[in-house]
C-alpha cells in the first residue's frame, strides 16, 4: 500500500486517537470513550510496526511513535499499593514486610545491640575506657546535659520551653531520619556502609549510657531515654535491616542475575524504608514534646516508656497475621 | 542488547503489543546541567525560607522550622518533582529530561524513592569544604554516580539500577524546530541515490535536524561518509544530504 493511502485509509481513527490523549489528560475520559481508547490503541500500535515495516516517511512514523509512546505510559502505568493504601500499609503491609525480613532483622539487632551492651559493660567497669571513644569536652557536655544538679540550679525545665521544643523536633527529624535513610541507602555497597552505621551508633549509644550510669545519672537519663527508644532504637534496627536485605541482594544474588536481584530486593525493602521514616518521626516528636519535660514525674515517665516498647514490639510481631483471611 | 552494542542513546522497549517503543537515554553532561540547576533552586530555597522565617519567629521556632524543611527539601524534594511532575524536577524539566520506568512508564513513589535514597551511595564521597573558620559546606562529589553512569549502557547511576529507571530525554525540548529554510538556501527535494532503510532515513533527518550546532566543517566531513552514494564532496555534499533529509522528512 502507498503511504498516501494508509493515510488516507486510517487518519480518521488517529485523530480520534489524539482526541482521546488529550481528553485523558484533562482527565475526562468515559466509560466508553476507555474501552475506545484500548481498541485504537491495538489498532495504532498495528500500525505503527506497519509504517515501520513498509520503510513509509520518517515523520509518519514518529507520529505513530509518539503517540503509541503516550498511550503505553496510560495504559501500564505502574500502581503503588502501599502509598495510596495507608492504612492497610500499617495494618498489613509493614509489619508482615518485616517479620518476613526476621533473618536480616536478627543480623542487624546484633550488630546494633551486641556492641551498644559490650561498650556499656566496658564503660561501666573501665570508667577510663570511655575516652578511647570519646574526648574528654564530648564527655563534659553529656555529663552537663544530664546532671541533676545543673537541672535544678538553672531551672533546665524553664530554660527549655515550647520553642526549644519545636527546634529540637527539627533537629531530630532531620538528623536522625536522614541517619536511617543513609543507614538504608548505603547497604548497597555490599552491606559494609549499614554495617558500620549500625556499628558506630551502638558503640556510641552504648558508651553514653555505660558512662551516664556510672556516675550516678540514672534518674535524668533513663527516663528521657526509655519514652521514644521504643520507636528510635527499633527504626535505627529497621534501617539495618533494609540496608542489609540490599547489600546482601547484590552480594548472594543467588538463581538472579545481581541486578534482576538487587530490584525485587529494593522493592521489598521498601515497606519497611516507609516505616522506619514513620518511626523516626513519631520518635522525634516524642523526644522533643514528652521526653524532655521536666514536669512529668518519672514514674509516669518508666510506665509510658514501658507502655510504649510493648506496643512496638507487640506491633511487629503480631499485627497483620490475620489480615489475609478476611480479606481475600 | 550485548550483541549489538552501538554508541547510541536508543534504548527500544518492547511492549505486550509486540512493538518496540524508542527511549533516549540522558547522558552525564545533561543530567549534572539538570543536577546542578537544582541545586541552585534549593540554595534559593533554604536562603528565601530561612530569611522569612527568622523574620517572623524567634530563633528556637525559626531553627525548629528550618531544619524540619532542610529536611524535606533535602530527601524528598526530587522524589515530589518526579512523581508529581510527569517525572522530573525543575532542573530536569529546563533540560528536557525525565525519570520513567525501564518500560518507559512514569515513575511512581516506590521507584522514585529508592532511586533517590541510594543516591546516599551515588552521591559518594563527600568533601567538605572549608568556609570560614572551623565552618565546613559539605560538598557531594558524586564519584560512584558519574562512574556508573559513564560504564552504564543505559546512562544508569546506582539508584537508577536499583529503583528499575532510566533517565531519558523527552521530545519536548530535544525536538527543536529544525529549519530546513536556513540550512539549504533552496530546499529542493532529492532522492536517494539507492532505497534507503528506515534507521538510514533517521540518521539523515537527525543529521539535518542537528546540523546548526556543528561547524560548516564538521557537517562536511559527516556528509562526506555518504560520498560513495550521493558521488558529492564539500558544501555540494552536504547540501545533497539536506535535499534528501528534507525529502524523506516531507515524503507523502
Amino acid at each position: 500500500m502507498r503511504q498516501k493511502l494508509f493515510e488516507q485509509k486510517f487518519e480518521l481513527d488517529w485523530i480520534e486517537f489524539r482526541t482521546l490523549l488529550d481528553k485523558r489528560k484533562s482527565n475526562d475520559l468515559d466509560s466508553k470513550d476507555s474501552e475506545k481508547f484500548i481498541d485504537l490503541y491495538r489498532k495504532i500500535s498495528h500500525h505503527y510496526s506497519l509504517a515501520i515495516d513498509r520503510g513509509y516517511g520518517q515523520k509518519l512514523v514518529t507520529q505513530l511513535h509518539n503517540m503509541v509512546m503516550e498511550a503505553h505510559k496510560i495504559l501500564y502505568r505502574k500502581k503503588d499499593a502501599t502509598w495510596r493504601n495507608f492504612i492497610k500499609f500499617l495494618i498489613y503491609s509493614f509489619p508482615v514486610a518485616v517479620r518476613k525480613e526476621w533473618r536480616y532483622l536478627l543480623v542487624s539487632l546484633s550488630f546494633f545491640a551486641i556492641p551498644l551492651f559490650a561498650t556499656g559493660i566496658v564503660v561501666y567497669i573501665y570508667p577510663e575506657a570511655i575516652y578511647s571513644f570519646m574526648s574528654e569536652s564530648q564527655v563534659k557536655r553529656y555529663e552537663n546535659m544530664y546532671d541533676p544538679k545543673e537541672r535544678k540550679e538553672s531551672g533546665y525545665g524553664k530554660t527549655r520551653n515550647s520553642d526549644t521544643d519545636l527546634k529540637m523536633f527539627g533537629h531530630y527529624i532531620q538528623n536522625n531520619t536522614g541517619i536511617g535513610l543513609k543507614t538504608f541507602g548505603m547497604g548497597l555497597i555490599f552491606a559494609i556502609g549499614t554495617i558500620i552505621t549500625l556499628l558506630f551508633n551502638g558503640i556510641s549509644i552504648g558508651v553514653v549510657a555505660g558512662h551516664l550510669t556510672l556516675v550516678g545519672f540514672t534518674d535524668t537519663f533513663y527516663p528521657f531515654v526509655i519514652g521514644h527508644g521504643s520507636f528510635e532504637l527499633t527504626a535505627i534496627v529497621l534501617a539495618g535491616c533494609a540496608g542489609l536485605k540490599i547489600g546482601m541482594a547484590c552480594l548472594m544474588p543467588g538463581m538472579k542475575t545481581r541486578l534482576e536481584s538487587l530490584k525485587t530486593s529494593a522493592k521489598d525493602a521498601m515497606p519497611i524504608v516507609y516505616g522506619m521514616m514513620l518511626m523516626f518521626i513519631i520518635a522525634a516528636f516524642i523526644e522533643a514534646f514528652w521526653s524532655s519535660s521536666t514536669a512529668i514525674p518519672n514514674s509516669v515517665k518508666y510506665s509510658v516508656g514501658s507502655f510504649l516498647w510493648v506496643l512496638v514490639i507487640g506491633y511487629l510481631v503480631f499485627c497483620g497475621r490475620n489480615y489475609g483471611y478476611n480479606q481475600d | 542488547m550485548e550483541a549489538e552494542s552501538k554508541l547510541d542513546i536508543l534504548q527500544k522497549v518492547e511492549t505486550p503489543e509486540g512493538i518496540e517503543l524508542d527511549l533516549k537515554t540522558a547522558g552525564i553532561t545533561t543530567r549534572f546541567y539538570a543536577y546542578f540547576i537544582d541545586q541552585i533552586l534549593r540554595i534559593i530555597f533554604y536562603m528565601f525560607f530561612s530569611y522569612v522565617v527568622s523574620a517572623g519567629f524567634n530563633f528556637d521556632v525559626a531553627s525548629g522550622l528550618i531544619m524540619i524543611a532542610f529536611f524535606i527539601v533535602e530527601w524528598f524534594y526530587p522524589i515530589i518533582f518526579e512523581v508529581t511532575c510527569q517525572g522530573a524536577t525543575p532542573g530536569k524539566t529546563l533540560m528536557g529530561l525525565a525519570v520513567v520506568y525501564d518500560d518507559g512508564t512514569p515513575v511512581g513513589w516506590g521507584g522514585s524513592m529508592v532511586r533517590n535514597f541510594i543516591r546516599t551511595v551515588d552521591s559518594m564521597p563527600m568533601i567538605l569544604l572549608p568556609v570560614g573558620d572551623a565552618a565546613y559546606m559539605p560538598l557531594w562529589v558524586y564519584g560512584v554516580g558519574v562512574l556508573t553512569i559513564i560504564f552504564s549502557s543505559s546512562s544508569k547511576r546506582l539508584g537508577d539500577y536499583a529503583a528499575g529507571t532510566i533517565v531519558i530525554h523527552t521530545d519536548k525540548k530535544r525536538k527543536k524546530k529544525s529549519d530546513p529554510e536556513k540550512m539549504i538556501v533552496d530546499y529542493e527535494m532529492a532522492i536517494p541515490e539507492v532505497p534507503l532503510l528506515l534507521e538510514e532515513q533517521k540518521a539523515i533527518i537527525d543529521f539535518v535536524d542537528r546540523m546548526p550546532g556543528f561547524s560548516q566543517e564538521r557537517r562536511i566531513e559527516l556528509a562526506y561518509i555518504l560520498n560513495e552514494m550521493t558521488g558529492k564532496s564539500g558544501d555540494e555534499g552536504v547540501k545533497h544530504l539536506c535535499r534528501i533529509g528534507y525529502g524523506i522528512s516531507e515524503k507523502r
